[in-house]
């Protein structure tokens, strides 16, 4: 048992999750991680989806890819920051993409794949920010 | 050096060496005919001296003959002819006491030829097989030409012998028997029309040997200038041409080596290309991967672990690690040798193309619209024409990206005509500037700056479609896009 990640699970475990990924293996393996930090996660294949579910539902932190198809990833945030300018985002991304095309819409930007310790800086970063 | 042009130079080798060899034989032709028109001609000359002596001699005979001899003082030096001893009047006293004597024609010719032996080059002679004067005698010469006159009916003979080392000509004519030389040979049974005897003449041919000398040296000469002459002309045209052929080969070797390096900077560009290619085959298997083992990290960290999730997690990333064992295949695919050319569908091509790079389209949101209606194999490169699917799709991409166009398509049409199979590959990017157009398929033209672009992928697409596949490729602005059609004909 590792006293950090216990701790880590227990701050940020009430907070409600939005996951958007168009791979299947990458978010049947990415939701059963955020799982296990949070109690709910909702996952969706792509941009449009995400858009329907955050107008349907209240989040606090988006995790989203970019390259989707129907609607992309920055597309999505930047409709989503409309919404709730303050919602916490956290982009992951397979493309080569430079920091200023998402500064504006993400405030965690990781390029994948993404390691064990980036996903914990992740959660240090989001208690952090709600500030738990 | 390359062997076309050591070809090239050893037959211009052997067509200039037949060339010299049928001049040096025309020259010599020529200058034996013209040896032999000349000996002839000098040898004529001392035929027609000979026979000038000899007709004067013989006008002489006659003028003494139509006289029936003439009469001369008896001297010391004139003697009576004791071999007209049966002739009546051969001796005559002028009424003066004058004694005169007879000289028939045969005797006044010989006093004549014995005093004036030699004095124009001719040394004439007169006799008969026989004789009425033993001093007549014949040479073994003249008794074998007068007995050839009896055997075969000719009057005029000449050799060219040579006698102490000069060289003469040795001439006969033949004297027939006429009415007025009965006058003296009568008795010794002669008729009139019968060979009885010949004149003789030799006359030495140093002169005319000398004359044809020179002539020979003179022609000698002039031959040797104008065969030398020819010669130079020849080895002049030679070396232009052999010099031109090296000039020629060297041109070859440096475009031959400029095609190598073009050739070895496009593979290095294509090799980079793949590699950028893998990189976008492998980000999503390997982010999966390290998903996965993230959660087994996260579930020992929480003390969750058991052993059914963690061989779920396992599983999983077999999976994955299948999923980038064909990756590696496919691209193994593209690099194999492509020595040989193969049948194959266009469309097959197309498909091991899209293998390698369509997940670079689909990390970029293009959407790929194919259509396929062809049913021929054709006999090509397939690996070849792979790559040049790849440059130009790679450059729809490139244009796509770089425009942000939003619902970027790039359309793949392959279809067959009556002769040819056509391949068209259209995005809808902005299409390419029209002071651009003009160079896309120059070598070392690129639009994309000095670290994306090397200038060669459209060059080299074009090589290998028209040299290698004896095809064309085609470039149009189509409304609002780029449409490249590649046509490559089915009896490759």
């Amino acid at each position: 048992m590792n006293k950090e990640i216990q701790d880590l699970k227990e701050k940020v475990k009430d907070l409600h999750i939005l996951y958007c990924e168009d791979e299947d293996e990458m978010r049947l393996g990415s939701e059963l991680f955020l799982n296990k930090f949070f109690k709910s996660v909702d996952a969706v294949s792509d941009g449009e989806k995400g858009l329907k579910k955050f107008q349907e539902n209240r989040y606090q932190v988006i995790f989203t890819d970019i390259m989707m198809p129907n609607m992309d990833g920055l597309e999505m945030l930047k409709n989503i920051k409309k919404i709730d300018e303050n919602i916490y985002t956290i982009t992951l991304t397979a493309s080569e993409i430079t920091e200023a095309d998402i500064q504006e819409t993400s405030n965690l930007y990781f390029r994948k794949p993404i390691s064990y310790e980036n996903m914990i800086i992740v959660m240090k970063e989001i208690v952090h920010k709600f500030d738990l | 050096m390359h062997e076309l042009f050591y070809n090239k130079i050893q037959k211009l080798n052997r067509y200039y060496i037949k060339i010299f060899i049928i001049i040096t034989f025309i020259f010599i032709f020529s200058f034996l005919l013209n040896f032999y028109h000349e000996k002839e001609h000098h040898e004529n000359s001392a035929l027609e001296h000979a026979r000038n002596s000899f007709i004067k001699d013989l006008m002489f005979r006659k003028w003494v003959a139509s006289h029936g001899g003439v009469y001369v003082p008896i001297t010391k030096r004139t003697p009576p002819n004791p071999y007209l001893d049966h002739i009546p009047n051969r001796d005559l006293i002028t009424t003066k006491g004058q004694k005169l004597t007879l000289m028939n024609p045969a005797y006044t010719l010989r006093q004549l030829m014995e005093e004036f032996d030699g004095m124009y080059g001719a040394k004439g002679h007169i006799t008969s097989l026989k004789l009425l004067n033993p001093k007549n005698q014949a040479t073994p010469w003249e008794t074998k030409t007068l007995q050839k006159f009896e055997k075969e009916n000719i009057v005029e003979y000449h050799q060219f012998l040579q006698q102490e080392n000069e060289e003469y000509i040795f001439y006969m004519h033949a004297l027939i028997t006429k009415t007025a030389c009965l006058k003296c040979h009568a008795h010794q049974g002669y008729k009139v029309g019968d060979v009885r005897g010949g004149v003789s003449v030799i006359i030495p041919m140093k002169k005319y040997n000398d004359d044809f000398k020179h002539a020979i040296l003179i022609i000698i000469f002039i031959y040797l200038l104008f065969y030398l002459m020819a010669l130079f002309a020849l080895y002049c045209t030679y070396r232009t041409l052999k010099q031109s052929l090296l000039e020629q080969e060297k041109l070859y070797v440096s475009n031959h080596k400029k095609e190598e390096i073009m050739l070895a900077q496009s593979r290095n560009a294509a090799m980079g290309e793949m590699i950028s290619m893998i990189a976008h085959q492998w980000r999503q298997p390997i982010s999966v991967i390290a998903m996965w083992a993230n959660n087994m990290t996260v579930d020992i960290d929480m003390d969750m672990l058991n052993e059914e999730n963690s061989k779920k997690y396992a599983d999983n990333i077999i999976m994955q690690t299948q999923h980038l064992s064909k990756t590696i295949d496919d691209f193994k695919n593209f690099f194999r040798p492509d020595k040989v050319k193969e049948f194959e569908l266009i469309e097959d091509v197309m498909e091991d193309c899209l293998a390698v790079i369509e997940k670079s389209l689909q990390n970029n949101n293009i959407q790929l619209k194919k259509h396929y209606n062809n049913t021929t194999e054709v006999e090509i490169h397939s690996r070849e024409l792979m790559q040049v699917f790849i440059n130009i799709i790679k450059n729809a991409k490139e244009a796509l990206v770089e425009a942000k166009i939003k619902d970027a398509v790039i359309s793949l049409e392959i279809y067959e005509e009556e002769k040819a199979i056509i391949s068209k590959i259209s995005d809808n990017g902005l299409g390419i500037a029209p002071d651009v157009m003009p160079k896309i398929f120059d070598p070392y033209f690129t639009t994309k700056g000095v670290q994306s672009g090397t200038g060669l992928g459209l060059y080299m697409s074009k090589t290998i479609i028209e040299k290698h596949l004896h095809g064309t490729i085609e470039v149009d602005n189509i409304e609002n896009g780029v449409c490249f059609t590649i046509t490559i004909p089915k009896d490759n």
